[in-house]
């Protein structure tokens, strides 16, 4: 096998056994890495309705066949596991060295399952495997922890941590690494806590084989290449993801106030330049040319990594403009392991709420001071924070009444930082996202706001559907960054190439396409099967956007209409192959290759055909 | 007078983040900003607003209008 490293290490920690297993030639070729990997497996492994915070369910770590390789910001690994935020499929993507020493290892995927009997973290040096005593960096944050770590297992080795938040179970909480990298929004951090599970160390002395090495290095020094000189790499390079503030604002989808308006009036102390007065230095993930973590000094004199989902989710969502205190919220949720957009949302929810007098405990828009304590006792699960760690769908079943209407998720996972009264596409985006409301598999605002702002119309869906196969299938089973493509406007055809260099395997873009349908189907199916039943009310963009219309700003008094609304999501499940209850049709699963999966959901839920 | 507001690297191409242009003469978008933007103007890639909704190259500008010209993003 080349591009894979042909090798899965399943982790026991009831047994405090491990084993390798060979990874199958063919299940490689038809998930190809990461989230392919994670959803079948999955699939095919968890029983249905296993308790996401109970010893049964998995966290799965995987990368590509591209993780790690000389391939542009290949740096990344998917960690996946069943949700304990949603109760559905849940991934996240996290850049880290653990990618790139995780091949070296020689494993495409660690599996984890059990509970360690006490305070614990895996260690995977090669062919060495230990489960090891964490007593000593339990209860630390994932800074220090990190730290502590380095000092015994070398400043090269990759660290996967959980904080605080994960050990406690808040429901968003995710893995970090490298003290300030992020991923698993849906609570894979919380999974890993679940297991009395720390910490994740590896470190590797071998190499990934590849196929044509020098046609790797060929095609991918070119693509470097070609990122430096794209006509916004200076930009980006001195903004990354923060420019999208200003650019937010004037496209009025910056979120203000929990998502009642697109505009915020202190946009310009919180934007790209802003953030550029205090920027100290910048960081990313591995094989990056592009890196886009821009360091902060914080109101506190602390260095902070920031982006702009972190910024506008505790900045203008929260009715807080200074990019320094934003700076402080953010690094206390890295070191934590929040979820800031999950964060960001709860905050904003109770805001409101106690605005509404639904909650005892008032809590003003931008009341920098009481966030500052409350975050930690969301990640301690301590008084108010206890609520607000169970994210916004279950605070707002505690609540009761309307408050449903402005808790901002779909099925239970927070929206990302786009405000969508006035972008359908990009509500369909969020509504159709496999693991909940989340931006990385289809962003469509600036196609969007490009052509016809206000419309519902086929395109629209085919659109979503579109980035959903480029960037929640390809990319994310390659594992590799998307943001040399969405971001600079690196050529698509370069990743067929990387990875017929990688594996020796012809792949063309729309082998691609039909994988990340494949992949697609077979989470939707994770998700009914779990449900026990489905319909398009969970297909559904919350409530808010279609009955609060926006109040300031170029486009006051818009909002999404909800008989239109279902006529694009119409037309995104016609576009699929699926069924007017967004269930995959029984044809669609065949031509896909998901006759199994046909024959079980078909005794759920009953198939189309 | 009309405002411009460049974002993103057409601020950088511009060398400026916003300009103010009394208008001599009607124009349309396209030569306004093709004018100072030259090559670097990819209008596939580029969303104009003006007011705040977009508008198309050949929109006439006039006195007051507020002119934002950015670059199409990915979104994280
Ligand atoms: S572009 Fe940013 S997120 Fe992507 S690999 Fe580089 S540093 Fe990481």
């Amino acid at each position: 096998m080349h591009g894979w490293t042909g090798r899965i290490l399943r982790v026991d920690l009831n047994r405090l056994e491990h084993s390798f297993q060979k990874l199958d030639g063919d299940f490689a070729r038809k998930w190809v890495g990461g989230r392919g990997f994670a959803s079948r497996i999955l699939w095919e492994e968890l029983e249905p309705g296993t308790d996401p915070l109970g010893p049964d369910n998995e966290l799965i770590i995987a990368r590509g066949p591209l993780t790690g390789l000389l391939a542009p910001s290949s740096g990344k690994l998917v960690v996946a596991a069943k949700s304990p935020l949603t109760g559905g499929y849940g991934d996240g993507n996290i850049g880290t060295t653990a990618s790139v020493e995780l091949g070296k290892a020689g494993y495409d995927a660690i599996i984890i399952r059990g509970r360690a009997p006490r305070h614990s973290m895996l260690v995977v040096e090669d062919n060495k495997v230990s489960v090891e005593p964490a007593e000593d960096i339990w209860g630390l944050d994932t800074f220090e922890a990190e730290r502590r770590l380095r000092k015994t297992y070398g400043r090269f080795a990759g660290i996967l941590v959980i904080g605080p938040a994960g050990e406690n179970l808040v429901r968003y909480a995710t893995i970090i690494s490298q003290e300030g990298r992020s991923g698993g929004r849906p609570g894979i951090g919380a999974v890993m806590g679940s297991k009395n599970l720390k910490a994740v160390v590896i470190k590797g002395s071998g190499e990934v084989p590849v196929a044509d090495k020098k046609e790797l290095v060929k095609t991918a020094t070119q693509a470097f290449r070609d990122i430096k000189h794209k006509p916004n790499y200076e930009f980006w390079m001195r903004q990354g993801t923060m420019m999208t503030v200003q650019w937010g604002q004037e496209n009025s989808v910056l979120p203000a106030y929990n998502y009642s308006e697109g505009v915020f009036e202190a946009s310009e102390s919180m934007d790209g330049y802003a953030m550029e007065r205090v920027k100290v230095t910048q960081r990313g993930c591995p094989n990056c040319n592009m890196t886009c973590g821009n360091v902060v000094l914080d109101e506190e004199g602390k260095e902070s990594e920031l982006d702009y989902e972190n910024v506008a989710m505790l900045g203008s969502n929260i009715g807080l403009g200074d990019i320094r205190k934003i700076a402080v919220l953010n690094r206390l949720a890295d070191m934590y392991g929040l979820d800031t957009i999950s964060l960001g949302n709860t905050i904003g929810f109770a805001m409101e709420a106690s605005e509404k007098g639904l909650l005892e405990e008032k809590l003003e828009w931008g009341d920098y001071e009481r966030v500052r304590e409350l975050i930690g006792e969301i990640a301690r699960r301590e008084g108010l924070g206890g609520l607000l760690a169970e994210g916004t769908r279950r605070m707002a079943e505690r609540l009761g009444g309307e408050a449903y209407k402005f808790a901002m998720n779909v099925k239970g996972l927070e929206t990302s930082a786009y405000d969508c009264h006035a972008t359908p596409g990009m509500a369909l985006a969020f509504a159709t996202s496999p693991i909940g409301a989340h931006h990385k598999d289809a962003w469509v605002i600036s196609w969007e706001v490009s052509t016809d702002r206000l419309s519902y119309g086929r395109e629209k869906a085919a659109k979503v559907i579109e980035h959903q196969r480029i960037r929640g299938g390809m990319f994310e089973s390659l594992v590799t960054c998307r943001l040399p493509w969405i971001e600079v406007g690196l050529d698509l055809d370069y990743y067929p190439r990387l990875f017929k260099a990688a594996t020796g395997i012809s792949m063309s873009l729309d082998d691609f396409m039909a994988l990340g349908d494949r992949i697609y189907a077979q989470i939707r199916a994770f998700w009914i099967r779990e449900y026990g039943s489905w319909d398009r009310r969970y297909d559904q963009p919350p409530a808010k956007w279609f009955e609060k219309p926006l109040t300031k700003g170029p486009l006051k008094g818009a909002k999404l209409d909800y008989t239109r609304y279902q006529g694009l999501l119409d037309h995104y499940y016609d576009l699929r192959g699926w069924d007017t209850r967004g269930i995959p049709r029984r044809g669609t699963l065949r031509r896909l290759g998901l006759e199994d999966v046909a024959e079980e959901l078909d005794r759920i839920v009953g198939l189309s055909e | 007078m009309l405002r411009v507001k460049y974002l993103g690297h057409y601020s950088m191409v511009r060398g400026m983040r916003v300009e103010e242009i009394s208008l001599d003469a009607p124009t349309t978008i396209r030569k306004l900003l093709e004018e100072r933007l030259g090559d670097a103007l990819d209008w596939d890639q580029t969303i104009v607003l003006v007011n705040g909704r977009p508008v198309s190259p050949d929109y006439k500008v006039k006195d007051g209008d507020v002119v934002s010209v950015m670059p199409f993003i990915g979104g994280g």
